[in-house]
């Protein structure tokens, strides 16, 4: 009887030990683990702040107007090129084409004041050795069969 | 006495008893075997209570906290400096410093040898020398890429190590070097916003964030380069500024440096024209004088003014760029730019009352602003009668740029002088300023600033639907201590839209010299205006500014000066 409990009392007392054994084994490769991955974290980081400021350098304004200038046939935004969401006219694309340059706008003060141009681009060399933007009357009051010319002149061709 | 045995044992029959002395001492071992017994038994009951405890009554919970990943940012020396959209401005990147401890040092000749092939720039006689010498550390190179730090590795020498360093960095480079200056080897920021926000920059791991909009910062310093380069100008500034916040969105000032680079630059391309320059500003200072003359209530814009004859006052004479001989009212005099009728308005609200406006409106001490490069305005001690004449249309007096840029946005900001500030406010803030013209007489000088631009001296200013106004100013330079003909300072201060400004504008020439499209003209209206056209062109396009009707009603009212004007 009492060799019975005794055998007992030692398959769990082995059991026991193993299995910590074992789990604080686990828990130093997790903890490897862990300092492993927080030093690839640091260097991650570090890696992304230079990153950031090659990001940064590669942004420079002067830089992306060169390569704008090079690749892009697009021209610097000119004010004649805003136009309002309500000066434009409100009629079916077929009908529209039919009466290009004719129509004027239908003049609906107080409506909201979406644009519609963009910024495209900035492309000084044009701007300066063109002559003043011809603007004959300011936008609100053109005709909009004028205003749309604008907007295609200045988008992509 | 001796005992023996038999004396202690007494036969008793089945059991042995004990007695005297030999009783007493198994009575004691008794006691402590019991007495050991119960702290025993003491402890094991602690000790299952508290297993009980542990495991039966208490929520499980962990007795450290739980080990995760760190993903916040590494601390670094020195925090970014960042632009209003987030763009890196200024940034420390780590690299690798070599250095030397002589004292393990084989055979300093070879290494010496071997480190300048491999680092140029060194020089090798040099190192060798320092390298034979007696101390244990001697930089070789600080500051090395990562492809010389692995030249260096593989080349195996004992005696160099490295040692991790921060090196500051500016992506941005020249466009914003007067800006955010740069620091010393070792990090102290010896210009710009680096000097100026050197403790917050060290204490906090937190970007420092700039009003400074690069891509605005690039077209103003795009637009004054090709100025500079058309007209042969020794040197050129503008600026772009929130009349309502005081926050700047560029400064540019040319020639300018490459912080990167700093070793290369000349005291002259360091220095900032706009916050440490200062300059007459000429006739751009008749703007004060009309809006005190408004504000004081001694005239209003149909006053009328005698500029028929030139001034004579001790030696001095005081005539017009271009006479008209005529009698003209205050809109004719500020739209031709008349100095014989900016002395009648300052004559009119008199000498004490100048000073005093003056300084009210913040020109008679150095603007309140963050970079340490501030220069203080320069004017006379003794305000006397010529000087009041003289200062009504901007000579005798010197302020820099940043300070008349401040004070032209409050004249035309409906009359609040806000501090200018190089810091992004958060949008919808507030700014809390002073009052220092009414809100009418604010009012009639947009109307007069439209004026100059619409039909006056700075009409190729003009950009349709944004209402540009402002004033140009030409001013001979002073060279020891005399005004030389040839070399001016030509600037336009100005504000878009003018209905309701949103942006202050400056710019000025240093020196410009006239050319054929101006017909030989140097002045600020020939040099300068059609510069500022693009500039409001383009920077309107860039933050999206919807054009207006200027032949609206509404805007006329707004803007037009209801006298008769020729």
């Amino acid at each position: 009887m009492i060799r019975a409990t005794t055998i007992f009392w030692i398959v769990l007392a082995a059991i026991t030990g193993t299995g910590l054994f074992q789990l604080k084994h686990v828990v130093q490769d997790m903890d490897e683990e862990l300092a492993r991955l927080n030093r690839q974290i640091l260097a991650e980081h570090q890696n992304i702040h230079v990153l950031r400021a090659e990001w940064s350098r590669h942004n420079q304004p002067q830089r992306l107007q060169q390569f704008a200038q090079r690749h892009l046939d697009l021209e610097p935004m000119k004010p004649a090129q805003i136009a309002r969401l309500s000066d434009l006219p409100r009629r079916a694309p077929a009908e529209a084409q039919a009466s290009a340059g004719t129509a004027t706008a239908p003049q609906r003060p107080g409506a909201s004041s979406a644009q519609v141009g963009r910024i495209v681009s900035s492309r000084p060399d044009t701007a300066r050795s063109a002559p003043p933007v011809p603007v004959p009357a300011p936008i609100a009051a053109r005709p909009v069969a004028d205003a749309g010319a604008a907007l295609q002149r200045g988008g992509p061709r | 006495m001796a005992t023996r045995v038999g004396d202690i044992l007494t036969r008793v029959p089945g059991r042995l008893t004990l007695d005297g002395t030999a009783k007493e001492a198994i009575e004691t071992a008794r006691n402590r075997i019991a007495f050991g017994g119960a702290v025993f038994a003491l402890a094991f009951t602690v000790i299952v209570v508290r297993l009980f405890d542990v495991t039966v009554f208490q929520e499980p919970r962990e007795a450290q906290p739980p080990r995760v990943a760190q993903t916040q940012r590494p601390e670094m020396e020195r925090a970014d400096i960042v632009d209003r959209n987030g763009a890196l401005l200024a940034t420390s990147l780590v690299q690798a410093s070599l250095y030397a401890n002589p004292r393990q040092v084989l055979d300093p000749a070879e290494t010496a040898a071997k480190l300048a092939q491999t680092l140029p720039g060194i020089n090798e006689r040099d190192l060798a020398q320092r390298l034979a010498g007696e101390r244990s550390f001697v930089w070789v190179r600080r500051n090395l890429t990562p492809r010389q730090q692995d030249a260096v590795i593989r080349l195996g020498l004992p005696g160099v190590h490295f040692q991790r360093e921060e090196r500051r960095v500016y992506p941005h480079g020249e466009l914003t070097g007067h800006i955010v200056g740069f620091t010393d080897i070792d990090k102290n920021g010896l210009m710009g916003a680096e000097q100026a926000f050197d403790e917050s920059l060290k204490s906090r791991n937190e970007p420092v964030q700039l009003s400074i909009d690069i891509r605005a910062q690039h077209v103003l310093r795009e637009e004054v380069a090709a100025a500079m380069k058309e007209f042969g100008a020794i040197g050129g500034a503008a600026m772009l500024m929130d009349v309502e916040t005081g926050e700047m969105h560029a400064m540019v000032s040319l020639p300018d440096f490459d912080p990167n680079v700093r070793a290369e630059a000349s005291p002259e391309n360091r220095f900032n024209r706009l916050t440490l320059g200062t300059y007459e500003p000429g006739s751009a200072f008749k703007t004060f004088t009309a809006a005190m003359t408004l504000d004081y209530g001694t005239g209003n814009i149909g006053t009328a003014y005698d500029a028929t004859r030139p001034i004579s006052i001790s030696r001095f004479r005081i005539d017009d760029y271009k006479p008209q001989r005529r009698v003209m009212n205050m809109s004719e005099v500020f739209m031709h730019s008349s100095n014989i009728g900016s002395v009648r308005m300052a004559e009119s609200v008199g000498r004490d009352r100048q000073r005093e406006f003056l300084r009210r409106v913040g020109l008679l001490q150095a603007p309140q602003f963050e970079l340490p490069e501030i220069g203080g305005p320069q004017f006379p001690a003794q305000w006397r009668e010529i000087n009041m004449m003289t200062i009504s249309f901007g000579h005798g007096i010197s302020v820099s740029p940043l300070a008349l840029a401040a004070s032209t946005s409050a004249i035309v900001n409906g009359g609040i002088y806000r501090a200018p500030t190089i810091l992004r406010r958060t949008p919808g803030e507030r700014v809390a300023g002073e009052r220092v013209i009414s809100q009418r007489t604010s009012e009639q000088m947009r109307r007069l600033m439209r004026l100059v631009v619409d039909k006056g001296t700075a009409k190729s200013a003009n950009v349709p639907g944004y209402l540009v106004g402002g004033k140009t100013g030409t001013a001979e330079k002073i060279v020891n201590g005399a005004y030389k003909k040839d070399a001016r300072i030509s600037s336009f201060v100005g504000a878009f839209p003018m209905n309701s400004p949103k942006f202050l504008v400056y710019m000025m020439l240093d020196e410009p010299k006239g050319n054929k499209s101006t017909y030989g003209y140097a002045t600020a209206g020939w040099v300068v205006a059609p510069s500022i056209q693009r500039i409001v062109q383009r920077i309107a396009a860039l933050y999206g500014i919807e054009p207006v009707d200027e032949t609206a009603p509404t805007v006329r009212d707004q803007v037009f000066v209801n006298v008769a004007v020729r």
